[in-house]
């Protein structure tokens, strides 16, 4: 040890001591882990090692290398005079000791795993340094996000040096590096480190978002967690996940993403309302939507519509612009939702809009235009074999051999009705902001033909986001977001007004226009063009969704936050059926207006208290809320117009019908929140919120709902600390309770409605009093699991659930000699249990070629485990689902069929009771529309410049009553049929699965009753989504204005896997209803849509 | 800010309901009452009512009308075929609304002793009328359902909800008190969409008449045949050309507000109706050749038969009669002829009456077997889609001869609505045999 030259005497007796126990250590490291990644350093200077200190004597930062690492410092007692504060990640010895003693007197040299630090006589000023290094150069670039927006101070170090620089403000840098220098590092928060060669003297550098990143933010109610500290169920998506896809909504950007979120798109009307599940359904009354927030106001959703569209409602949720999102959180367990209280159990989709960031302002321009088709039609009877049947039916000779032979008029009346119909949508968005002002704005014009002709959707929006820092102390900010909405809508499948049951059901014999002309209406149904094309059902939403903030740092720890945000909705629909239909010549021309105004203003106010002391950190939040609700509407129905060009009321004779209504509701709540926190290592969080609400009887005016959960990262304990498969291991356990309140409001007092008798007014009374009336409460369990292998290369996330739902808000049947039908009480339970798992893998990860997986896969046991007395719910919509207790809502309940009898023809139903007859009560459970499963995979894979993302999603094991073969295999009427009835039975002996066509009509009524002939499997799996893109290289565009340009081709709806026989497996003819589930009647299928698009940024 | 904050959220829990009264503010001067009166006949406005179903049924579960092969509504081939489920909606429409009615009706009837600013007679007076709506709705049930719950008291809680079922002599009973009481205090009225003294006594003969107690049936009939100051026109289409004519007694009032869509379900798609129903071979082959009620019934479009009595395809505006004179001539001359000792020239003078307007020779028959066929006869062609068929083939146990669907006395009844099977727990609600 003396050999060196200039040795001060070292300590010998602490030396030798750290001497050692360092040998040991190192020695029981090898053994008893035996990575064989301590085995590949053989070189010592190569070892990586992580160093966080902050303001420490250079003996403390030597202690904690040393226990990092196999380094052995010697150095004079009184030399180590200086304090250091370094942060660094898998920093070589060389880079922390570079830097550490960086403008001190003190230089090192390091043999082996020894490490001597002495004292420089003449001490070398840095600067001097590097450029007495005689080969240096200068190497300039510029550092981009991989949507190819500048990167903002990254930074950008010499790999073994300690050199290094922050990129500029347009995410330019300079740097000086040694000649020998080979490769750069460049570091962001939030993006993986990257290692580039050091080739030329121009190195434009492209970051990977790291999406496993522990450190990433996520989103929760009322405030932000690092991931890596969540103790709660939250599932996180981010828009560069779903950006690209062409669908107008949020819920439809859900569809598949994440775990235990069931999105069924309900239908295929452009800009209509689907059904978003978050753990199954709780409730059976009440709305089983989850709450949706956007930039923390909760904002109005659903169906507004007056006039009715059967199924096809319109949703209040697509004037969210999906391209202005930033991320999305949906919050699933008890604790995460609890401090959303009396709305909670439906869980939360918490959606934040993009924001501006202190940069250089960035331009993006992203367009995309597309065509949409049907991407299934049914197989229906042609002329001559409509001709056939009919014949057969009434067994005379309806249509002669010689008509059959002759045939000159054979419509495909699929054909007229679907359409390849355009998609397109443009929007500019601007992006930046100063260090004490930051903005985001952005303008977006959408524009879907549907491919049911009549139909289509187009929307502008705009949005902007503006963020000020007032002072030190204050920062003020304002989301404003205004969109405007045009839906044109046909009527759907209740009504004999809808162009697609119409046009389905009309026989090919039939064409479409006379010779004169007019349009032909010798069918049995409304000509479905007529009906497309003669009648106007426009609705126009006009939506305004804004907030201002005030952000106070009052004293250092403890923050202020008050946000008040507006939900303005105004619905106007325009309604006009010309005398050229036959529903319009019926009333003379037959007109609607209807307007409703929705209005919703919210105040949050919260108190914000963070901190960390040693070991312990502490985050509690305070805050005090409220809402007021107002809704206003009228509507106006007029007849016998004056021209069929005059569309509005003012031209209507007679005013047949004019009304108007409006309703008040409020919302006070306070609500808590105590984070505590050890080491990163023991989480427990406590959450509680009280809502007082005016929808709630005078006994149960307020509810508390509280929460706790607390985690374990087993990751940070010590015996995991120093291993290298498992990256994260976190165990979370949640409990507690949550409400829903959707109930309509002064459900709980005695009212009289009112009416008209002969032109008097009239009152009667309409609601039994019930003052006990409260919120529907979910108790939820949540058990959870977070792994991480391989530095995070693949995360898994599980979760098991158990959500007890008491207090249904049912609407008890009564029976009706009382003079009501229902009440609305807290009775029934409902349970919901589940497992969902989600996994991420990065496969690949080369410098040109890149593929990552996404998947998910979840399942929902629902059961109703009591209901008022016992009493079924009965015998709902045109699929006979039931709500039963032991079983799930909305299980299909109705007459098993056993098939046809060869002997006669007919359908030979179960007799269940064996009394000898089929009556009401052989009806029996024959099929579930629940899933099994649902599940999304996802696919992202990039070869240099180009990107390809492959999308599955799907549903396993759910039941669908196919309604429209009821009429299109009902084999009696004037209705067009499926093909299938060309198997009918026709003489005994025949062994088929389709009736007898006869004119008797109780065996025809018999043999279509509502049975389990038409319950379907309804299991399916999409290719939801191919994209494959192409990135223009940035050196490409230097000489253009463009800072970043993609090109891509986008397929939606691409491949369609079922046994299904329907239009589509993803019904449901009524719409978003908790009981009528996976009916289908006639319901729009989805399109399948192929767009082209680009992303450029200026 | 925290001033703000508390001053405003108080207010957001305090809201009142806009589209309803609260029970305090709902009853409290007669003129309220009147108005909840009006509400208990608003019910009988329903399409489950009188506004399309209630009649229509009487008509197809007999012979007068038919359910076309074409025609899509189930619940209207089940009664057309006599073959009706438990669970048909329709008839469920029809077992609830007049149970609305009720429940409207007895709501009221509770409220008025507490009105202060109203006097004795007034108090009888409206409650008169409650009564008279309440005990067509009993009678209405009863003639579909058998025997049904009897309701008196008004529904203001979920107690004491399940009713047995009633004997039919009990609902009887019931109707006859109701009527009575109604009888003595409506006063004489020329009004004819709300009760009226000659309404209450008409009705109550009618009553009288289905249970058989012909003496009262034709003492109550002979009073507003000869005091009621009706008149028959002499044109039988003039009876529904316009509301309120001069022979109509008592009919439910549809404005455009309150649309009634009888023409709606009878009239063909080439005119734009729905043709759920339409007139029987058989009941166009039962009409002489010279009989005025024929085209005063029905009319053609092409060789499609529809029914034209209500025809405000457009509005729904035509009020729906329940009680005319015509019906008082044939009740009295039914009673009269099914006494021990029929006067038959009295039976022939009823008949001849409702046949002379109809531009028919008088009827010389003697025989009272035979003018009771003629009486069943000329009410069916009299009331043809005015919802009297149905009724007066089951009461005279004519049904079972009469309509090829019908095999079983069981099929004379309706089922108790499958609902109220499910949901009133009395071990006395029981289906009816059959069913």
């Amino acid at each position: 040890m003396n050999k060196y030259e200039n040795l001060y005497v070292f300590k010998s007796v602490k030396s030798l001591r750290y001497y050692l126990v360092n040998i040991m250590r190192i020695f029981l490291l090898l053994i008893t882990i035996g990575l064989s990644s301590a085995f590949a350093n053989t070189s010592n200077a190569q070892t990586k090692i992580d160093i966080n200190v902050n303001n420490v004597t250079l003996e403390e930062l030597f202690k904690d290398i040393q226990s990092k690492s196999e380094f052995i410092f010697f150095y004079k007692d009184n030399v180590l005079k200086y304090n250091v504060s370094l942060n660094l990640k898998n920093a070589t010895l060389s880079t922390i000791l570079d830097t550490a003693l960086e403008g001190t007197n003190l230089t090192y040299k390091v043999d082996e795993r020894q490490v001597v630090i002495k004292e420089n006589i003449n001490p070398k000023v840095p600067a001097d340094k590097s450029k007495s290094t005689p080969q240096n150069k200068i190497i300039t670039g510029k550092v981009v996000d991989d949507t190819g927006m500048a990167l903002v101070g990254a930074t950008v170090m010499v790999k073994g040096a300690n050199t290094g620089v922050i990129t500029d403000f347009e995410g330019n840098y300079k740097l000086s590096v040694p000649g020998d220098a080979t490769t750069l590092i460049i570091s962001y928060l939030g993006f993986l480190p990257q290692e580039v060669e050091i080739t030329g003297t121009s190195i434009d550098v492209q970051m990977v978002t790291d999406n496993a990143a522990l450190d990433e933010i996520i989103v929760i109610g009322y405030g932000t967690e690092k991931k890596a500290l969540l103790s709660d169920a939250v599932t996180s998506i981010k828009s560069n996940q779903v950006k690209d896809l062409p669908v107008s909504s949020v819920d439809g950007i859900l569809q598949g993403q994440a775990a235990g979120v069931q999105v069924q798109q309900n239908s295929g009307t452009p800009g209509g309302e689907m059904s978003v599940r978050i753990r199954g359904l709780s409730s059976i009354s009440g709305s089983n939507q989850p709450l949706y927030i956007i930039d923390g106001i909760p904002v109005t959703t659903g169906d507004f519509a007056q006039i009715g569209y059967s199924g096809q409602g319109s949703s209040a949720l697509s004037d969210l612009n999906p391209s202005d999102i930033e991320s999305i959180s949906i919050l699933k367990d008890a604790s995460a939702t609890a401090i959303y209280g009396a709305r909670g159990s439906n869980g939360i989709v918490l959606i934040t809009t993009k924001r501006g960031k202190q940069q250089k302002s960035v331009v993006s321009v992203n367009v995309y235009s597309g065509m949409q088709r049907a991407w299934n039609k049914l197989d229906m009877l042609n002329a001559r074999e409509w001709m056939d049947y009919r014949n057969d039916l009434t067994n005379s000779t309806v249509f002669t051999e010689e008509q059959m032979n002759n045939i000159t008029i054979d419509t495909n009346w699929q054909d007229v009705i679907f359409r390849t119909a355009p998609i397109s949508s443009y929007e500019v968005s601007a992006r930046g902001g100063s260090e004490k002002t930051q903005f985001f704005a952005s303008g977006t014009f959408f524009k879907q033909e549907g491919i049911l002709i009549g139909t289509d959707y187009e929307r502008m929006s705009t949005r902007l986001n503006l963020d000020h820092q007032l002072s030190d102390k204050v920062k003020i900010g304002a989301s404003i977001g205004l969109t405007y909405a045009k839906t044109n809508r046909v009527e759907g499948d209740q009504t004999l007004q809808g162009p697609l049951p119409n046009g389905i059901s009309t026989p090919a014999i039939f064409p479409v226009f006379n010779e004169d002309g007019s349009y032909n209406q010798d069918g049995p149904y409304s000509n479905a063009v007529s009906i497309a094309n003669e009648t106007i059902n426009e609705n126009f939403s006009y939506r305004t969704n804004s907030n201002v903030y005030l952000e106070w740092d009052i004293i250092e720890d403890l923050s202020f936050t008050s946000k008040w945000g507006v939900d303005f909705l105004n619905f106007r629909e325009h309604a006009y059926e010309s005398t050229k239909t036959v529903q319009g010549a019926k009333f003379n021309g037959l007109g609607f207006e209807t307007y409703s105004n929705i209005s919703n203003i919210v105040s949050n106010n919260l108190l914000n208290y963070k901190k960390k002391f040693n070991k312990h950190k502490i985050d509690a939040l305070v805050g005090y809320t409220f809402e007021k609700y107002q809704f206003r509407s009228s509507f106006i129905r007029g007849q016998d117009f004056a021209d069929d060009d005059l569309e509005y009321i003012n031209s209507a004779a007679t005013i047949v019908s004019a009304s108007a209504s409006a309703s008040d509701e409020g919302i006070r709540s306070y609500l808590g929140r105590l984070n505590y926190n050890f080491d990163d290592k023991y989480i427990a969080s406590i959450t509680g919120r009280f809502d007082t609400s005016s929808k709630f009887g005078s006994n149960n005016q307020t509810g508390f709902f509280p929460a706790a959960s607390v985690a374990w990262r087993v990751s940070e304990e010590n015996f995991l600390k120093n291993q290298k498969t498992i990256s994260d291991l976190k165990v979370r356990v949640s409990y507690g309770i949550t409400g829903n309140d959707d109930i309509s409001p002064f459900l709980f007092s005695e009212l009289y409605g009112n009416g008209s008798y002969g032109g008097q007014p009239a009152i009667f009374p309409s609601n039994i009093p019930n003052p006990d009336l409260k919120w529907e409460s979910t108790t939820q369990l949540n058990i959870g699991l977070n792994v991480g292998l391989f530095n995070d290369r693949i995360t898994l996330t599980a979760d098991y659930y158990n959500k007890q739902t008491n207090d249904l808000l049912l609407r008890r049947p009564l029976p009706s000699s009382s003079g009501f039908s229902s009440i609305t009480e807290n009775v029934g339970k409902v349970e919901n249990k589940g497992i969902e798992i989600s996994l991420e893998t990065q496969n690949f990860i080369g410098d040109n070629f890149t593929w990552n997986t996404q998947f998910n896969i979840s399942g929902n046991r629902n059961e109703v485990l009591e209901l008022y007395n016992g009493q079924p719910i009965d015998d709902i919509g045109r699929g006979g689902n039931r709500i039963m207790e032991g079983q799930p809502i909305g299980i299909f309940y109705s007459y098993e069929s056993l098939g046809v009898d060869p002997s006669t023809g007919d359908i030979v139903y179960a007799d269940t009771n064996f009394d000898g007859q089929i009556t009401s009560a052989d009806r029996t459970i024959v099929g579930n529309p629940h899933p099994d499963f649902i599940f999304g995979l996802t696919n992202n894979f990039t070869y240099k410049g180009i990107d390809l993302t492959v999308f599955l999603q799907g549903s396993y094991g759910n039941d669908v009553f196919n309604g429209s073969r009821l009429f299109l295999e009902s084999l009696q009427g004037g209705d067009n049929q499926l093909t299938a009835v060309t198997r009918r039975w026709q003489q005994p002996g025949d062994i088929t699965d389709i009736p007898r066509a006869t004119t008797d009509p109780i065996a025809s009524a018999q043999n279509k009753r509502v049975s389990s002939r038409f319950i379907e499997d309804g299991s399916y799996m999409r290719v939801k989504n191919v994209t494959l893109g192409y990135t223009i290289g940035n050196n490409t565009l230097e000489k253009t204005m463009f800072s970043s340009v993609r090109v891509y081709v986008s397929a939606q709806n691409l491949l369609t896997f079922t046994k299904y026989t329907g239009l589509d497996p993803e019904v449901n003819y009524r719409g978003d209803d908790n009981s009528v589930i996976g009916t289908d009647f006639f319901t729009y299928p989805q399109a399948q849509t192929i767009t082209l698009g680009a992303n450029l940024k200026f | 800010m925290v001033i703000l904050c508390t001053a405003l959220s108080c207010d957001v829990l305090d809201v009142e309901p806009q589209n309803s009264i609260s029970a305090e503010e709902a009853f409290k001067t007669k003129e309220d009452i009147d108005k909840g009166i009006l509400g208990a006949y608003a019910s009988f406005q329903s399409l489950s009512y009188y506004g399309r179903t209630f009649g229509l049924f009487s008509d197809l579960a007999a012979d007068n009308l038919s359910h076309p092969l074409a025609a899509t509504a189930s619940s209207y081939a089940e009664v057309n075929n006599n073959n009706i489920l438990p669970e048909n909606g329709s008839v469920d429409g029809i077992w609830s609304l007049a149970y609305d009615g009720i429940n409207v009706a007895n709501n009221v009837i509770d409220k008025v002793p507490t009105i202060a600013d109203m006097t004795e007679q007034e108090r009888n007076e409206a409650l008169a009328e409650l009564y008279f709506i309440r005990a067509l709705n009993h009678f209405n049930l009863l003639n579909y359902f058998g025997g049904v719950p009897i309701k008196v008291v008004p529904t203001v809680g979920v107690t004491n909800l399940d009713a047995p079922r009633n004997s039919v002599e009990e609902v009887y009973s019931q109707i006859i008190n109701d009527l009575n009481f109604a009888v003595e205090f409506l006063p004489v009225s020329g009004v004819k969409i709300r009760a009226s003294n000659a309404a209450a006594k008409g009705l109550l003969a009618k009553v009288y008449l289905y249970k058989q107690d012909y003496a009262l049936a034709i003492e109550l009939a002979s009073d507003v045949i000869t005091n009621g100051g009706y008149t028959l026109p002499p044109n039988y289409s003039d009876v529904f050309a316009d509301d309120e004519s001069s022979e109509s007694i008592f009919e439910i009032a549809f404005t455009q507000l309150e649309r009634n869509r009888i023409a709606e379900y009878n009239f063909p798609q080439s005119l734009n109706g729905r043709r759920e129903v339409e007139p029987s071979q058989d009941l166009l082959d039962a009409y002489g050749a010279d009989d005025e009620r024929f085209d005063g019934s029905i009319a053609f479009e092409g060789d499609k038969a529809y029914a034209i009595k209500y025809d405000d395809l457009s509005l729904g505006a035509d009020n729906y009669i329940i009680l005319r004179l015509a019906d008082l001539y044939l009740i009295r001359a039914e009673a009269e002829a099914s006494l021990a000792a029929p006067n038959v020239v009295s039976v022939q003078f009823d008949i001849n009456q409702i046949r002379g307007r109809a531009g028919l020779q008088p009827t010389m028959e003697s025989s009272i077997p035979q003018l009771i066929r003629i009486i069943e006869d000329e009410r069916r062609l009299e009331f043809a889609f005015e919802g009297q068929r149905w009724f007066d083939l089951v009461r005279t146990d004519r049904a079972i001869v009469l309509l090829p669907n019908v095999n079983s006395p069981n099929q004379t009844l309706f089922p108790i609505p499958l609902d109220e099977i499910q949901t009133n727990n009395s071990p006395g609600m029981v289906q009816n045999p059959g069913y």
